[in-house]
């Protein structure tokens, strides 16, 4: 185990890399100056070349992408041109909004969209389990962003239990936090969880055609533990798969969701900072992100290790 | 008179499927007597897997029987699943041919030995660990720690089997359907498997339902065979009768199809057709073999239809 936790570690290093030159070239070939920007309307030329010069702008491309390598190198992410704060202080902040949401959307739907495949696979044939095929398809079809309004519609301005947008700090209570924070991990949880039940459905349909869960039942073992052991183990792999992909994308999807409900997350940011051509501020911005992918996925793999052991014991054989 | 074990009394089996249904098992009815090994012989698709599954209670929902089972004098056919389990394992048990498709790919041997005991018994964890390596060595296993830890890919085909045994015989049953349990492997292991068979079946007194198609080892192995053809039995007799002086025109195609040692044929007969009722309802035989009762021509011998025991096809 250890020397497989190892040998993806390593291959972390080339996939970081990847992301950060990206970010680096596009954002220089995009149009938009971050000096004029930031030097305002009524600038003189002058001006606009002395703060392009005091931010390192006028310098070669290739002597910025070193400067910026050096950056990466020493971990040191510059400061924010417009805010005028190290990136480093900016980004913890707004990330643990983000987090928060994304992680917490994530368990949930994880937990309705098992729920509602397993229901809509285990009772197949049945009326309810055709509703609950219907409900995890109706998630998918709904884009994020329109099941938040309706939320919004409904438990905010109907029901009066969430607020319609902001953000309370959950060191000012816990239920004035939740009255925040709730809606927008229930919109970005219900169209996670749509997906999720058509994988699991799929998944768990496929393994109770197999042969050994017949013999299972040979061997008088209770349904529902046959459920659990041996039909929810290979189809989770499946399962996980998904959710390893999903929780990439709630990142963007909660870009989105934070700025419908005014969350002050890293989607935010990052959308404030590409509209002020906020070069450092992106560069942070996308290098954490990226990180939090890598991470997501080297979970993803352990967690492959774990519910099934065979995935572990064919490195070995390499 | 032997007690009966199993009493099958006008089973059918349906096959449905886009609303239509098919009688895949057709009006069978056959007695299992106690501590026998009884053959079930037929071509593919001649209903002996669905009689077996039927007994053992396994039909996929899109299968649906019509008709009684008795096993120990109680009714199954309808028997709902949660009364069915405990039957399950602990007094049937079922070998199916494909040992590495029919046990769990990621479970060890151990744990899918030991959720057999769990079903049925109330062991300690101790217990059930030492009841798995006993199992194991049991069906001729060795480094029974070692195998009860692996899992099913990392064994070879003979061994798969018995640990396919194994789990057959974990809870002590009194029937032991075996759904050809040597065809997915090699001669020589083929022969290991049968001498197994036979041995815990004369150490624990099981009662043996032997599925195959292949007639010498019915010969060797089983004191009663029944002939199935289309879904119904076509003729049953003690295996030295059937084999030697068969009666029925099916029965004595198939007879007439095996190879024996000293065979001077240059080509074997073939029996005509492949299932065809399968394909085509209208194919099923109803003047030639079919439609007639299956009754008792002499003592221990039934056949379907006396005058059947013409010509084979």
């Amino acid at each position: 185990m250890l020397s497989y936790l190892g040998r993806r570690l390593l291959l972390l290093l080339p996939t970081a890399a990847v992301p950060l030159l990206l970010v680096f070239f596009m954002l220089r070939l995009a149009p938009g100056d971050p000096a004029s920007i930031l030097a305002g309307d009524q600038a003189t030329p002058e001006q606009v070349e002395a703060l392009r010069h005091e931010l390192g702008l006028d310098a070669s491309l290739w002597h910025q992408f070193t400067v910026f390598c050096r950056q990466i190198a020493t971990l040191q992410l510059g400061d924010s041109h417009f805010l005028a704060k190290p990136v480093i202080e900016l980004i913890p902040p707004a990330a643990a909004v983000t987090l928060e949401v994304s992680l917490g959307a994530l368990l949930l739907g994880l937990a309705l969209g098992i729920g509602l495949g397993c229901w809509a696979a285990f009772r197949q044939h049945r009326l309810d389990g055709g509703v609950a095929r219907t409900l995890g398809i109706l998630g998918i079809s709904m884009p994020n962003f329109v099941m938040a309004l309706l939320l919004i519609l409904v438990f905010a301005v109907e029901f009066r239990l969430f607020l319609v947008g902001g953000w309370v700090p959950i060191s000012k209570g816990l239920a004035p936090h939740l009255r925040t924070v709730g809606l927008p991990i229930l919109a970005l949880a219900l169209a996670e969880a749509g997906g999720v039940s058509r994988i699991t459905r799929g998944a768990v349909l496929d393994v109770l055609r197999e042969p050994y869960v017949t013999t299972a039942r040979s061997q008088g073992i209770k349904e529902g533990r046959i459920s659990m052991v041996y039909v929810l183990r290979v189809a989770g792999v499946q399962i996980l798969t998904v959710a390893g992909l999903l929780t990439a994308g709630l990142l963007s999807g909660s870009a989105v969701i934070e700025n419908i409900f005014g969350l002050p997350g890293m989607g935010r940011l990052l959308f404030e900072a590409v509209q002020r051509r906020d070069y450092q501020l992106v560069q942070g911005i996308v290098l954490f992100t990226g990180l939090f992918i890598i991470v997501i996925n080297l979970v993803v793999d352990l967690l492959y290790a774990v519910i099934d052991p065979r995935v572990r014991l064919g490195a070995q054989e390499k | 008179m032997p007690s009966t074990l199993v009493h099958i009394e006008h089973l059918s089996v349906d096959a449905v499927s886009d609303g239509e249904s098919f009688p895949a098992v057709r009006d069978v009815s056959l007695d299992i007597h106690t501590s026998e090994a009884l053959a079930l012989v037929g071509e593919s698709g001649s209903g002996k897997t669905l009689t077996a599954l039927s007994i053992a209670g396994l039909l996929a929902e899109n299968l649906r029987p019509r008709g009684s089972i008795t096993f120990h004098g109680r009714e199954v056919v309808g028997l709902p699943w949660t009364e069915r389990r405990a039957l399950a394992g602990s007094e049937i048990g079922y070998i199916f041919q494909e040992p590495m498709s029919a046990l769990h790919p990621i479970l060890t041997v151990g744990e899918q030995i030991e959720e057999s005991l769990k079903a049925h018994f109330t062991f300690t964890r101790r217990e059930r660990a030492d009841r798995v390596r006993e199992l194991l060595t049991t069906v001729g296993l060795a480094k029974t720690r070692d195998v009860a830890s692996n899992r099913i890919g990392q064994l070879s085909g003979g061994m798969r089997q018995r640990v396919m045994i194994a789990i057959a015989i974990s809870c002590g049953p009194s029937l032991l359907i075996a759904d050809e349990p040597t065809t997915a492997l090699d001669v020589t292991l083929q022969k290991q498997i049968m001498d197994l068979l036979m041995k815990l079946r004369e150490d624990m007194g099981l009662t043996l339902l032997l599925i195959t198609h292949n007639l010498p080892l019915v010969a060797q192995t089983c004191e009663r065979a029944a002939v199935l053809y289309a879904g119904q039995v076509v003729e049953v007799a003690p295996t030295r009768e059937l084999l030697g002086d068969p009666r029925h025109g099916y029965t004595k195609a198939l007879v007439a199809c095996s190879p024996v040692l000293d065979d001077t044929r240059r080509r074997l007969p073939t029996v005509a057709g492949t299932a065809p009722w399968l394909v085509d309802e209208r194919a099923l035989p109803k003047s030639q073999w079919g439609h007639h009762d299956l009754i008792e021509i002499e003592p221990g011998r039934w056949l379907r239809g006396r005058d059947n025991m013409g010509g084979a096809a």
